[in-house]
């Protein structure tokens, strides 16, 4: 069906004309543009694979920012203690930050919608037990549960990916669950219920597209939460392997020479980190005064 | 209702005046012992803590040499009788007289304490009989000539057999029955965090400067110099190699410096017929365990550039190793150099051996116990690439899981580390090197599971030799005659620093030990 909210607009069309009436808004969502390009090319645009210990060389490891290597080329952000090409392993280490937070946060999110629509829609008994675990689950601090599961199952790109899915559905299965709650009082969904259709049909043909504007800010956001937190188990040294670093893993590792005073192994990939986490927040916040019906653009 | 008011006020002013409690000393150590039990496991954290609170028979100088402890003195009335004298007039920290009864009491539990990760045993394997002559002497018979006893049973820590008869680990841990003869005593352990300690007024020797004495467990390199930087602890050890020529130029700060016993190795283990993390190129178990093969060890060590790994991982500060006992230590080969890099004769000697393309191997090291070992298992892994094997992956684990892992035999190829505690080479040889014999208390650290009788047996003799120069001539010829064999690959020993606040000092020695007894104000 087609998306028709609003005072008959095409829900993209909304979203394409309120990002553009935002200089802001505009210039983030070029920046994640970019970056996510950058991320999907960057064993394309990466002068070095810094994952290939073939291609790295301690000798010319701790350079710093512009230094020639040995082979003639210039290591503009400078190298690690390893000798990788800064430049590169950010790009890859961005890919590793960028894949690993998007896909835990769309699988928290088809999990958490799963779980808001089944209580809002049954209600009863399936409602408190779901929404009571979700209760519990927003108890808890994000990163210590991240902690303990990584802990039990051990490290890898998986298992982080697992344990923050694990730390987030909760988000979206509560504003999934109140969006829905408010739709399922409507006429439509009575007015389907009489024609007789299945439940999965009214919940995910008629319920769900008219819930779908909260869920993609809270996605937004949360991505960049997942990226974060991703960045923070790394950087306890808890999430992904040595030799294939994230951010954060980058950032933990020169973090150990800042105070020898090597400051571009772990400044350069905290900023990247920051622009990347500051843009997709600016995205999504423009996003959630777009598609929120009590404001008027 | 005024008595009330009063009564309130008592209390708050108890509670905010206990957290001022003044600490005299406080330590930032990078690596924490496992247990208080002093004969849980032999690694240099535990013993380091051990020293501070309980005593020994001999005490080791900061060269490694004996000197008497709370044995007196000791004859060899013949070649498998000795009696030992023990010091008068010494008292544990809970007031009762130390005597022969304890002594017996604790080298009769050195081998019989449950789940030791790295057990003493091996210090008293050559006792036969030990026997209570009076209340401060023992006579103690040997099975072969020993003219190591003192060096060997020297090293069991003594604890008291009143306070601890019957005790497990756990006791020890809670503080129970950490009593010792040492010139600290035991107040608060909280694993992860901080160990406390309080001076022994009743020690025998000579009474440390500080009374109180905190010591906080900070692993990462970071925040142990910044918590010396900000004035969170007094003392750090450990300092990373890129930092030390800043904290040097800081005039707040006195940094000392000293070459250590300890050697920084890669052990490629022969134990299991498939050695873990060890495939071929598609990824598949090898029939056979490479590392078996001496041409494939020799192969893997020929590929290793320890200059460049001492120069651009440690900032100089190590020495590039070819053997196990540093320069210092009686019986070390001075003319046994370390491996040169030389890519072609490894790809020689791999293709010798049946691996012209190599093999996959993955490389796993500690990130925790020295500095730099997480940066050094990835050079490692460079060199070995280029090398011609095909590294399928680099781990760092923190210590604590590592060593346990290690020594149950996870780990295919592996960087350890063997600290030095003794004046000559043999009981490095014997520990690492020695056929695995837990029963005899042999072998005691030898993760790989190398075995060469021919050794052994040349070992035993040079052992057995009571004049030293004849001794340590005979140890050089068996570091030799192994070195043929590369039963691990050396890489270097360590150069150790500390960091303190100007007005500091520690007498630090080739033991590397950070104790408080050693630190003193400069005058």
């Amino acid at each position: 069906m087609k998306l028709t909210l609003f005072r008959g607009e095409g829900m993209l069309v909304r979203v394409a004309r309120g990002l553009r009436a935002s200089p802001k808004a505009s210039i983030a969502l070029l920046v994640c543009v970019v970056l996510i390009a950058a991320a999907i090319l960057a064993p394309l645009i990466a002068p070095q694979n810094p994952y290939d210990l073939l291609q790295i060389d301690i000798f010319d490891g701790k350079l710093p920012p512009g230094s020639a290597s040995r082979t003639g080329s210039h290591y503009w952000l400078g190298t690690d203690t390893q000798g990788r090409d800064m430049y590169s392993a950010m790009l890859y280490g961005l890919r590793t930050s960028l894949s690993v937070g998007v896909t835990a946060g769309v699988l928290a999110l088809v999990i958490g919608t799963a779980m808001g629509l089944s209580a809002a829609y049954f209600g009863g008994r399936i409602e408190t037990l779901i929404m009571r675990f979700v209760d519990l689950m927003l108890g808890f601090p994000t990163i210590l549960v991240a902690l303990m599961i990584l802990v039990v199952f051990g490290q890898g790109a998986w298992k982080v990916i697992l344990a923050l899915v694990f730390v987030q559905w909760a988000y979206f299965a509560r504003a999934v669950r109140s969006a829905a709650l408010v739709e399922i009082g409507k006429d439509y969904v009575e007015a389907a219920r009489c024609l007789g259709l299945s439940s999965p049909r009214i919940l995910f043909h008629h319920i769900l597209p008219n819930c779908l504007p909260p869920l993609i800010v809270i996605g937004t956001i949360q991505v960049a939460h997942a990226i974060t937190a991703e960045a923070t188990l790394s950087f306890l040294g808890i999430g992904l392997p040595i030799t294939q670093p994230s951010l954060g893993l980058l950032i933990a590792n020169g973090y150990q020479v800042l105070l020898a005073g090597l400051y571009w192994m772990s400044v350069y990939p905290g900023l990247l980190l920051l622009v990347l986490v500051f843009s997709i927040n600016v995205v999504g916040d423009r996003l959630r005064e777009v598609l929120n019906p009590r404001l008027e653009l | 209702m005024r008595i009330l008011k009063y009564a309130a006020l008592a209390a708050l002013l108890a509670t905010t005046a206990a957290p001022a409690l003044a600490v005299d000393l406080t330590i930032g150590r990078s690596s924490e012992q496992s247990s208080m039990d002093p004969q849980f496991s032999r690694t240099g954290n535990n013993q380091m803590t051990a020293e501070m609170i309980f005593g020994r028979m001999v005490q080791f100088d900061e060269n490694l040499q004996v000197h008497p402890g709370l044995a007196e003195s000791w004859v060899n009335i013949d070649p498998l009788t000795w009696e030992i004298h023990l010091r008068a007039g010494v008292t544990f920290q809970d007031g009762t007289p130390f005597t022969a009864d304890d002594v017996i009491f604790s080298i009769d539990r050195t081998d019989k304490v449950p789940n030791s990760p790295a057990p003493f045993t091996d210090t008293v394997a050559a006792i036969a009989n030990i026997e209570r002559v009076d209340d401060l002497t023992l006579r103690v018979t040997t099975h072969n000539p020993a003219p190591s006893l003192m060096e060997d049973i020297g090293r069991v820590f003594i604890i008291s057999k009143q306070a601890s008869e019957g005790m497990t680990s756990d006791d020890f841990n809670s503080g129970k029955a950490t009593i010792g003869t040492g010139p600290y005593r035991f107040i608060n352990w909280a694993p992860g965090e901080a160990l406390e300690l309080e001076r022994y007024d009743g020690y025998w020797g000579e009474q440390p400067e500080f009374k109180d004495v905190e010591i906080r467990f900070i692993s990462n390199d970071a925040a142990r110099v910044a918590a010396l930087l900000s004035g969170a602890v007094d003392l750090i050890d450990a300092v990373p190699p890129d930092d030390i020529s800043r904290l040097q130029d800081n005039p707040a700060i006195n940094v000392v410096s000293v070459p250590s016993g300890r050697v920084i190795y890669l052990g490629l283990s022969m134990r299991m017929d498939q050695a873990p993390g060890v495939t071929d190129l598609q990824g598949n178990p090898l029939a056979v365990n490479p590392f078996r093969d001496a041409k494939v060890r020799k192969a893997i060590s020929l590929m290793i550039d320890r200059e460049l790994i001492v120069d651009r991982i440690l900032g100089g500060s190590g020495v590039a190793a070819g053997q196990i006992g540093a320069p210092g230590l009686g019986g070390h080969a001075a003319d046994l150099g370390p491996d040169m890099q030389d890519l072609a004769m490894a790809k020689q000697l791999l293709t010798e051996a049946g691996y012209p393309d190599g093999f996959g191997i993955t490389v796993v090291s500690s990130n925790d116990r020295f500095p730099g070992d997480a940066d050094l298992a990835q050079a490692l892994g460079q060199m070995l690439a280029r090398g011609g094997l095909k590294v399928t992956g680099v781990e760092a684990l923190p210590y604590n899981v590592y060593s346990k892992a290690a020594t149950a035999g996870d780990y295919g190829a592996f960087v350890f580390s063997l600290g030095a505690s003794t004046p000559s080479t043999a009981p490095l040889l014997q520990s690492l090197l020695h056929t695995y014999d837990a029963d005899a208390g042999k072998g005691a650290f030898n993760r790989v599971r190398f075995s060469y009788p021919a050794f052994d047996e040349a070992l035993a003799q040079a052992a057995q030799q009571f004049d030293p120069e004849t001794r340590n001539r005979m140890l050089e010829d068996v570091t030799k005659m192994v070195a043929a064999e590369t039963p691990i690959v050396p890489l270097y020993w360590q150069k150790v620093h500390w960091a303190m606040k100007a007005g500091l000092t520690i007498a630090g020695g080739l033991s590397e030990d950070t104790r408080p007894q050693d630190v003193e104000s400069v005058k």
